[in-house]
């Protein structure tokens, strides 16, 4: 068996307690709603070579299911829920794991309100089914059988942020995956099959059921694709909607942000733009500078690279969406890569619009990388965060900072303390916060010396000054870029610890949406700076015949074919920084 | 058709004259400016509907907008109108079309063609006097010849003798130390011509050419003042709007360059000014010069404007140098002109089968009404675009 596929009807009082949280604009019972098939829950659970993914969908009929709509995936593994959302399945990675044999639970990360009415992230337990051996359950491989039957098909919108609207509206088009599937419906009893559902603030799957469900119908089969293999049919009918019904303003707030930079300067990289340039691609779609009315291009301002390893104490949306409130807030680490570009006009003597773009960018919180890669065009991936050492003796950090096992009135770890960086491979329940270390190691850092906390104020109202000093950019990385080096130079340091422009591409993905650039600015607040004495070494690694910006980056840095790339930074080339900011997405069509 | 389009900056000068040019061959467009009391009258005098409005508040905008299929915008300075206009127009789904001759602003609003595109709209910038009909006869001469072998294309128009208070701000802010002209992209390894056209810039007085503005059967009036005279290279719209005439045609001349007839006096002044452009800048400097155009007249009156015609002269050269195109069209008065070809390309835009979208060149959105230019006398008089104008295509020696 690889897929079981099980419906139910909702009873009276969950479907009274759905459309009472709808009523309030709770978000996730509006999706459910939304579906226009709100009585029938369908759950597919698929086993794959890689991992496990759930599905949970409105269904069309709970006897002979034809059309479904996933309003909530779980995959375990992170590449699996890229793909799937790439065909418009709501995903988020989570635990799966194999309980007593017949139990499968999900252990998922979700908002949970306490009883002062505060909402933190942490992992539950978000589903429970029973009753299958999920041992017994073979991996699916794709493609691996021939079309047996029509089973039922997946309605998935694919969403994008519009192009000329990127602050106001999402474009959404309509998108059906089929896939090859042999379903057998005798071949399990439905009165051996139980689901169950963890209460939560957000998601409140709890909504579905009081208590343990049992399904109405239940089939096992076959399927011989990923939600996410499978081809979208051909999108057609392209709406618009207002982007504060499906992801909240785009205004975000970012408060105890403390970060350290890392200046992977010019003087040893300037031969290498061009392969740089290669990394902003995404931001130059259509041919440029051409014949075409479009004769603009983003180019890279410098050669210097900034790696920056960041701590978000508390982030929120300005407007979240309910159930959340406007105090409720996340936390995660990041690790990003940021490269400084500007728009040139094709006659131009001087670029303007400066501007940062990421073309790679990892962090450990998963509600966040959904956000980051879906509406803000940041190209979001999991990472690991660790401290103590490098290899397996690494201690995975939690969201927080916090190591795994501390105590509640202990603190978080200092961001100076953390040593590794790595992709996570499968999502594990024993730290579903700070996921499994993956042996593909990102990053690795080491300092010379020991620290202290003593940090310098940046007065922002002084034109330069300081500010102009602890600027992740200095005049001589834009020497050899005429284009660059004067006014857009000095407004790029002076402004750099004031605000700064951010343009990312979107889809970060495949989905066969139009382009859109997404133009936002962060304006920070509070800024303090220290530039700490000694040598910061980093060792960056790519997995070998890996493509992706990060491994790219690597090949840049590094010599290939000798293992990582190894930098060695002295005084002054990396700072650390705190500071609170506020990101506001602006539209092209905005005056 | 009428109530569709709408005229914003319809009591300058150059948007009276357009409603003018509606009334009279028999549409109403709906008049707006943002000057409520200047407004009334205007549409008490044409007899129009009016909206008064200002720029300023973004949702008013796109509210009026939404009613309209086009808008014209004939309000200058067009820095302080054109970009907003153009935006509102493409959130609102309705086309746009203005008279703009700054070529800073046609390049702001250029940006926006991709939005206008996925929008569904049109967008129409610099449907005034020299870009239109350059635009047209450059649309028209590239149809017949070959697309491999286009080396110089050169526009000369003659200059205008009464300017108005609009143009002569416009082209105070124009005048800069170099001029913008298109030139053939070159691969900076192998030195070889690209399909790329891109912009770049000489400094004022470097390109002066002598272009013959006389045509055939010239009255004796008309002889002395258009023979052959020196013309200086410039800062027109109508070098951008070939580049994407010539992009259209899949054409890369090796060169684009607009010129003006200038007199010795004039090409003076202009290469002083063009020393001096920095000074202009300077907050007290400009707003002298403001306040004394201000004191100049609105514009050409009606007598002033049937006495003065215009001309316009597009040569074409192989890669060899030899002439292949030798072109002159004499048209009425530049503003009335300009009121013809902006109504005309609005109404065009308004009609149900229009199908092009986003970024369109007047040529290509008067193909229908615009294009082949007629050769012939009796066939231009017909027509409401040309009726008055005289087209000579030289034959090159």
């Amino acid at each position: 068996m690889e897929t079981l596929l099980a419906t139910f009807k909702l009873s009276d009082s969950a479907a009274a307690r759905l459309r009472s949280s709808a009523a309030s604009g709770d978000a996730f019972a509006s999706a459910i709603l939304g579906t226009g098939r709100a009585d029938v829950i369908a759950i597919e659970v698929l086993r794959y070579e890689q991992g496990w993914i759930v599905l949970l969908s409105a269904a069309d009929d709970v006897a002979a299911p034809k059309r479904l709509t996933c309003v909530l995936g779980f995959a375990d593994q992170p590449d699996l829920c890229d793909e799937a959302r790439e065909n418009g399945f709501p995903m988020i990675e989570a635990a799966i794991e194999i309980t007593a044999k017949t139990e499968l639970r999900v252990h998922a990360l979700v908002f949970v309100r306490d009883t002062a009415g505060k909402a933190t992230l942490c992992s539950k337990p978000a589903v429970l089914v029973k009753g299958i051996d999920w041992t017994k359950v073979a991996p699916n491989e794709r493609g691996a059988w021939p079309y047996e039957q029509a089973g039922p098909i997946y309605d998935q919108p694919l969403m994008s942020p519009d192009a000329d609207q990127q602050a106001n509206d999402v474009r959404l088009v309509a998108s059906q995956t089929a896939r090859s599937q042999r379903l057998v419906q005798p071949e399990v009893s439905k009165h051996t099959v139980s689901i169950e559902f963890g209460d939560a603030a957000y998601p409140d799957l709890g909504a579905l059921s009081n208590g343990e469900v049992r399904p109405d119908a239940v089939w096992r089969g076959t399927v011989a694709a990923l939600p996410g293999d499978a081809p979208a049919k051909s999108p057609s009918g392209a709406m618009r909607i207002a982007r504060k019904s499906v992801f909240g303003p785009p205004a975000f707030v970012f408060e105890g942000v403390e970060i350290i930079g890392f200046r992977l300067e010019q003087s040893a990289f300037a031969e290498r733009a061009g392969k740089l340039a290669q990394l902003i691609q995404p931001l130059n779609p259509r041919p440029v500078a051409g014949n075409g009315p479009t004769n603009f291009e983003y180019r890279l301002a410098t050669a210097t690279v900034v790696v920056e390893l960041l701590r978000y104490e508390k982030m929120r949306s300005r407007e979240p969406l309910r159930p959340l409130l406007a105090q409720d807030y996340m936390c995660q680490h990041e690790l990003l890569v940021r490269l400084l570009v500007g728009r040139v006009d094709d006659d131009t003597s001087q670029a303007r619009d400066a501007a940062t773009f990421v073309p790679a960018i990892f962090v450990d919180n998963p509600w966040s990388k959904i956000a980051g890669r879906e509406v803000l065009g940041f190209p979001k991936q999991l990472a690991v965060f660790s401290i103590g050492g490098r290899g397996p003796s690494a201690v995975p950090l939690s969201m927080n900072g916090k190591r795994p096992d501390a105590r509640p009135d202990q603190g978080a770890e200092p961001l100076t303390s953390v040593t590794s960086i790595s992709r996570v491979g499968r999502m594990q329940h024993a730290t579903p916060a700070a996921p499994a270390v993956h042996p593909d190691s990102l990053l690795e850092i080491s300092y010379s010396e020991e620290f202290d906390d003593r940090f310098e104020g940046v007065d922002l109202s002084l034109l330069g000054g300081i500010g102009m000093l602890a600027s992740p950019w200095r005049q001589q990385d834009f020497q050899d870029q005429v284009e660059f080096r004067r006014s857009f130079a000095g407004s790029v340091m002076a402004d750099s610890f004031r605000q700064y422009g951010i343009v990312q591409a979107m889809p970060v993905d495949h989905r066969p949406l139009d382009k859109a650039l997404i133009s936002g600015r962060f304006t920070l607040k509070d800024v303090e700076v220290q530039f700490p004495a000694g040598v910061a070494s980093l060792d960056l690694f790519s997995p070998q015949g890996s493509t992706d910006p990060w491994a790219q980056l690597c090949a840049i840095v590094g010599k290939p074919d000798t293992g990582p790339a190894h930098v060695d930074l002295p005084t002054g080339q990396w700072y650390r920084a705190r500071c609170a900011m506020e990101l506001k997405i602006e539209n092209t069509l905005d005056w | 058709m009428s109530q569709r389009i709408l005229l914003y900056g319809a009591t300058g000068f150059s948007g009276r004259l357009i409603a003018d040019w509606a009334l009279k061959r028999g549409d109403a467009l709906v008049l707006a400016s943002r000057d409520a009391r200047a407004l009334r009258r205007q549409a008490a005098a044409v007899k129009m509907a009016h909206i008064a409005f200002g720029l300023d508040d973004r949702r008013r905008v796109l509210r009026v907008l939404e009613g309209f299929d086009v808008v014209i915008n004939a309000a200058g300075p067009f820095n302080q109108t054109a970009e907003r206009l153009a935006k509102a127009a493409i959130e609102t789904s309705c086309s746009y079309v203005d008279i703009n001759g700054e070529i800073d602003v046609y390049k702001t609003l250029d940006d926006l063609g991709d939005s206008a595109e996925r929008r569904g709209v049109t967008l129409v910038c610099g449907a005034g006097h020299t870009a239109t009909i350059s635009d047209i006869l450059l649309d028209s001469a590239l149809t017949e010849l070959p697309a491999d072998d286009i080396g110089a294309v050169r526009i000369a128009v003659s200059r205008s003798l009464n300017l108005s208070r609009g143009s002569t701000l416009t082209m105070l802010r124009s005048i800069r130390e170099q001029v913008t002209i298109v030139r053939a992209g070159i691969d900076p390894d192998s030195g070889a011509r690209t399909k790329e056209l891109r912009l770049t810039h000489v400094p004022v007085g470097r390109l002066e050419r002598t272009f013959d503005f006389s045509m055939q059967h010239d009255s004796e009036q008309q002889a002395p003042r258009f023979g052959r005279l020196i013309a200086s290279a410039s800062n027109l719209v109508d070098t951008l709007t070939a580049r994407c005439t010539a992009a259209r045609h899949k054409v890369t001349p090796d060169r684009i360059e607009a010129y003006i007839e200038m007199p010795a006096p004039l090409r003076f002044a202009y290469q002083l000014g063009a020393l001096s452009a920095i000074f202009f800048r300077f907050p007290g400097t400009s707003q002298a010069i403001a306040s004394q155009v201000k004191q100049l007249p609105e514009g050409p009156d009606r007598q002033e404007r049937m006495k003065n015609r215009h001309r316009v002269v597009l040569e074409i050269e192989d890669r060899s140098r030899a002439l292949l195109v030798d072109w002159r069209i004499e048209t009425p008065d530049p503003y009335d002109f300009t009121a013809r070809c902006a109504y005309e390309v609005a109404a065009e835009l308004a009609e149900k089968g229009f199908k092009q979208r986003g970024w369109v060149t007047p040529s290509a959105a008067l193909a229908s009404r615009g294009l082949p230019v007629p050769s012939d006398a009796e066939a231009m008089e017909e027509s409401a675009l040309w009726h008055g104008c005289r087209l000579e295509r030289r034959r090159p020696p």
